[in-house]
């Protein structure tokens, strides 16, 4: 279950958009969410969108719009986006703490595309308690159980089930 | 923070998958879908716009509950 190219294709303005964003502000810009999730697992749970977390807004908002991202005024709030080279997709900008805090940003991921352009992702590890903290609020989401299993087989890291999701 | 290479971990992760298929092991793809129930309505907009403009370029659209 390859992530398909027109996944990796999408990643190129995003990584382009990250990389400005670094340049001008000395700050990293993390993917998390599903589209983590696809990147961690290699595209065993895949999503159309891609979150991203980058702590200053406007900067990051300028940095999509020199990637050629184009603002979605459809969405309620704001912050979402789309690149029309690849409109099958979509950006959300996610605001707030990094995982309202509870994240370890120096425990990150930075996955190098080319030279000198990565994109960053969070620790497996704040994946798990993510996907975990999501499925407890959810109340039994199992979505959110399944991602959570996929990173951790993907990991090598051998877990029980539930009995009632098993 | 630790950096790997993009395309060397996808390669690692498909051997990986591919493995745990030939052992039976692989959830159902069905099972992995966020059921979409607890999407924000800005997020629902956001994935709907997306499908639709997939279609209106004739793009298959990435699957997803919303």
């Amino acid at each position: 279950m390859p992530l398909p190219s027109s996944y990796l294709d999408a990643l190129g303005p995003l990584v382009e958009a990250v990389t400005t964003y670094r340049d001008a502000t000395g700050h990293t810009a993390i993917l998390v969410g599903g589209a983590a999730i696809a990147l961690h697992t290699g595209g065993a749970v895949m999503s159309l969108d891609f979150d991203i977390f980058a702590g200053n807004d406007d900067a990051f908002e300028l940095a999509l719009k020199a990637a050629g991202f184009v603002e979605d005024r459809k969405a309620v709030h704001g912050r979402g986006w789309y690149h029309p080279e690849h409109p099958q997709f979509a950006v959300e900008q996610v605001s707030g703490r990094y995982f309202d805090g509870r994240g370890d940003r120096t425990r990150c991921v930075a996955m190098s595309v080319r030279d000198g352009a990565e994109i960053i992702l969070p620790a497996i590890e704040d994946m798990i308690a993510d996907r975990l903290g999501q499925h407890a609020v959810s109340s039994g989401n199992e979505a959110m159980f399944y991602g959570r299993r996929s990173c951790l087989r993907s990991r090598r890291i051998r877990i029980g089930t539930t009995s009632r999701l098993g | 923070m630790k950096t790997v290479d993009l395309f060397e971990h996808l390669a690692t992760m498909e051997a990986r998958w591919d493995a745990l298929a030939a052992e039976g092991k692989l959830p159902s793809a069905v099972f992995c879908r966020n059921g979409g129930a607890l999407r924000t309505p800005n997020k629902r907009r956001l994935l709907a716009n997306a499908e639709a403009r997939a279609k209106a370029a004739g793009i298959e659209p990435v699957p997803s509950k919303y």
